[in-house]
């Protein structure tokens, strides 16, 4: 088990700078996402951890240690690939046993140590199977098995969902939930998908453009997203923005004005920012609630609705001509162009300085 | 099965059939011509009887060629070092192109650049300079330090044992092979060399055929002008040189026939066993396109 830090690190490839001074500090059994869109430099992140690239400048610590110049096999982690990357020419036992048999363990206890795996991930009667003859959630399962025989300390996951159909993600995120409580390591997954990282992590971190543009747990991000980027990545559907202008600022609140809506204050602390200054807006879809006609700050017309069984989307334009969604509950009858009055709960409204 | 893809099949096999005699016949003639006296031999080979065992049939032919030539020995001579060149030079190849394509190091692209460039180098334009090379090279056996290699196995073997071709072939090949799987070998623990031997080795069956039989037909049919230039010992004499013995003042065709004859077997001996990885390195290599 062990922590891990990155201290302003840094990988360039060629000239592009795809990792742009990180900061993270792991804890000891921490189970991290790294989210963000595709082509953020998550993978080489894991990759820089994995010690599969070496990095430009910075620091990785594992366990107190600095690893940089070390080789993977020195760093005492394990990892698990987006394509499994089992080994085709052997049979799922041999691919579990590799790490051991390659380290020249004893045989008995390769044995004992694979048969607990296999036990764990329910695979027995599977161990004298070729890759070619599992699916693709039972070969997921052969990488798993294949990482935690070796008691690593850290685990890295590279999107080890993202080839699995819908049902079978739902429950393989739940078994390596599972395992994570289980064996209370320190767990490193990559993902672009928001409801993996929320369900799974600990501690999320949202990056972008080889940046980190916060870090924390879930539900902080969800409620005090730092920035537009976070708030708008993490909650489905997305969260709404509107552009606003700044019309007063005292202590508690901040009085905003746009096209939009009717002015109104949020409760804000005034800190940061200006009268007269543009900002956005930001307001979940499950925050906005219908109002009686004409008495909701947000006036428009519904262009589309969606029945999800537990919530009803939908879409509505306004009158500034915004599309803004509202996620209402199931019951809600509403067609295209029928006349809707949107109004919330201003302490749950977000107030960001930057402009869309 | 429809009358149509009957008749289409039928077709198909036909001409088949017909591709296949085209490669079997000179063979026929061949066995067949080993088996007769010269004249008849000549006389036989403006009709269909070139392909049949009619008239005067014996083994004389085998008898003289042994007779003739230390065949027994220039079989030896050639397997042995066509066997050599061909073990070394799949190690070498293989692990040399895996060190360009799966290992970081400076100067890499340069270095296969100029590797694959010296494949458009002739033999003829080199063999000059190879021969002062290896006349001047030193060799340590039970004898302790002697200089030149001229009348040797080994500089039949050395200068043979890798070209471009056999290295690019691997390099290809590698580059197709999925990194992942090198890379989760790497984490799991294993060395550079456990990587090559239990991961990349065990998958790269096609083009391990592939260069085996190129090296094979290199080395045991085609070593003609290098062996007549280094090696005047008729004791390290291969089966193509051992051809020459055959053309002296008047041309025993016979004999000639049935000296081919023994030196294919060796070469049958090896597609055999190899029939069934070059079968799927051609289909491999069919698919990939
Ligand atoms: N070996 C490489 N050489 C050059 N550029 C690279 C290399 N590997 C990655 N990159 C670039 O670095 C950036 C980040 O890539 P990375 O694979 O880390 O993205 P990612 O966040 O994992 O994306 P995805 O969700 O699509 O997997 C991309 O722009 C990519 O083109
Ligand atoms: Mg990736």
């Amino acid at each position: 088990m062990a922590g891990i830090q990155l201290s302003n690190l840094r990988k360039q490839f060629g000239t592009v700078e795809v990792i742009r001074g990180v900061d993270i500090d792991i804890r000891d059994g921490e189970f991290v996402v790294f989210v963000g869109p595709s082509g953020c430099g998550k993978s080489t992140l894991l990759r820089l951890i994995a010690g599969l690239e070496d990095i430009t400048s910075g620091e990785i610590r594992i366990d107190g240690r600095v690893v940089n110049d070390l080789e993977p096999k020195e760093r005492g982690i394990a990892m698990v690939f987006q394509s499994y990357a089992i080994f085709p020419h052997m049979t799922v036992r041999e691919n579990i046993a590799f790490g051991l048999t390659i380290r020249r363990e004893n045989r008995k206890a390769v044995e004992q140590k694979v048969a607990e795996a296999a036990r764990m991930l329910q695979m027995e009667n599977l161990l004298d199977r070729r890759p070619s003859q599992l699916s693709g959630g039972q070969r997921q399962r052969v990488a798993i098995g294949r990482a935690i025989v070796r008691d690593p300390s850290v685990f890295l996951f590279d999107e080890p969902l993202s080839n699995l159909d819908a049902a079978l993600r739902m429950s393989t995120r739940q078994e390596i939930a599972a395992l994570h409580s289980q064996l209370k390591t320190t767990m490193i997954y990559v993902t672009h998908d928001q409801v993996e990282a929320m369900t799974l992590a600990d501690k999320i971190v949202v990056l972008r453009d080889g940046e980190v543009m916060q870090a924390g747990e879930p539900m902080h991000l969800y409620h005090q997203p730092a920035n537009l980027f976070v708030a708008g990545f993490l909650g489905a559907p997305s969260m709404n923005f509107i552009s606003v202008t700044v019309a007063a600022v005292d202590a508690s609140t901040v009085r905003i004005s746009a096209p939009a809506i009717d002015g109104f204050a949020v409760e804000k602390s005034g800190h940061g920012f200006t009268a007269g200054q543009q900002a956005t807006l930001g307001i979940r879809p499950q925050q906005l609630r219908l109002a009686p006609k004409g008495t909701g700050p947000l006036n428009g017309r519904v262009v589309l609705t969606e029945r999800l069984g537990s919530e009803t989307i939908v879409d509505v334009r306004l009158n500034s001509s915004d599309i803004i969604v509202a996620a209402l509950p199931e019951d809600t009858i509403l067609h295209p162009g029928d006349a809707v009055s949107l109004g919330f709960d201003r302490a749950h409204a977000h107030l960001f300085e930057e402009t869309l | 099965m429809t009358l149509e893809r009957k008749v289409r099949l039928s077709g198909l096999y036909l001409f088949l059939g017909f591709i296949a005699c085209i490669f079997v016949l000179p063979i026929v003639f061949m066995v067949m011509s080993s088996l007769k006296p010269d004249l008849q031999l000549l006389s036989d080979s403006s009709s269909m009887r070139a392909f049949l065992p009619v008239g005067d049939i014996g083994v004389d032919n085998y008898r003289d060629a042994f007779s003739r030539a230390p065949v027994g020995l220039f079989i030896f001579n050639s397997v042995f070092i066509t066997a050599t060149t061909l073990l070394l030079s799949l190690f070498l190849a293989s692990i040399a192109a895996f060190s360009f394509v799966f290992i970081e190091w400076r100067g890499k692209a340069v270095v296969l650049a100029i590797i694959i460039a010296t494949y458009i180098l002739p033999f003829e334009t080199v063999a000059v300079p190879l021969l002062l090379l290896v006349n001047n090279l030193p060799w340590l056996s039970t004898e302790g330090v002697t200089w030149g290699w001229l009348n040797s196995y080994q500089v039949q073997i050395v200068p043979w044992i890798i070209r471009a071709l056999e290295i690019f072939l691997f390099v290809q090949y590698f580059r197709d092979l999925p990194r992942d799987l090198v890379e989760s070998a790497r984490v799991e623990g294993a060395s550079w060399f456990q990587i090559y031997r239990r991961v990349v080795m065990p998958l790269s069956g096609p083009v391990i055929a592939t260069v085996a039989i190129l090296k094979f037909l290199e080395m045991y049919n085609n070593q003609f002008i290098w062996p007549i230039m280094v090696v005047q010992e008729e004791g390290l004499r291969p089966i193509m040189v051992g051809l020459l013995y055959f053309f002296q003042l008047n041309t025993a065709w016979g004999e000639i026939m049935a000296y081919l004859t023994i030196i294919t077997v060796p070469v049958l001996a090896f597609y055999l066993m190899l029939q069934r990885a070059f079968i799927a390195s051609i289909a491999s290599t069919g698919v990939k396109g």
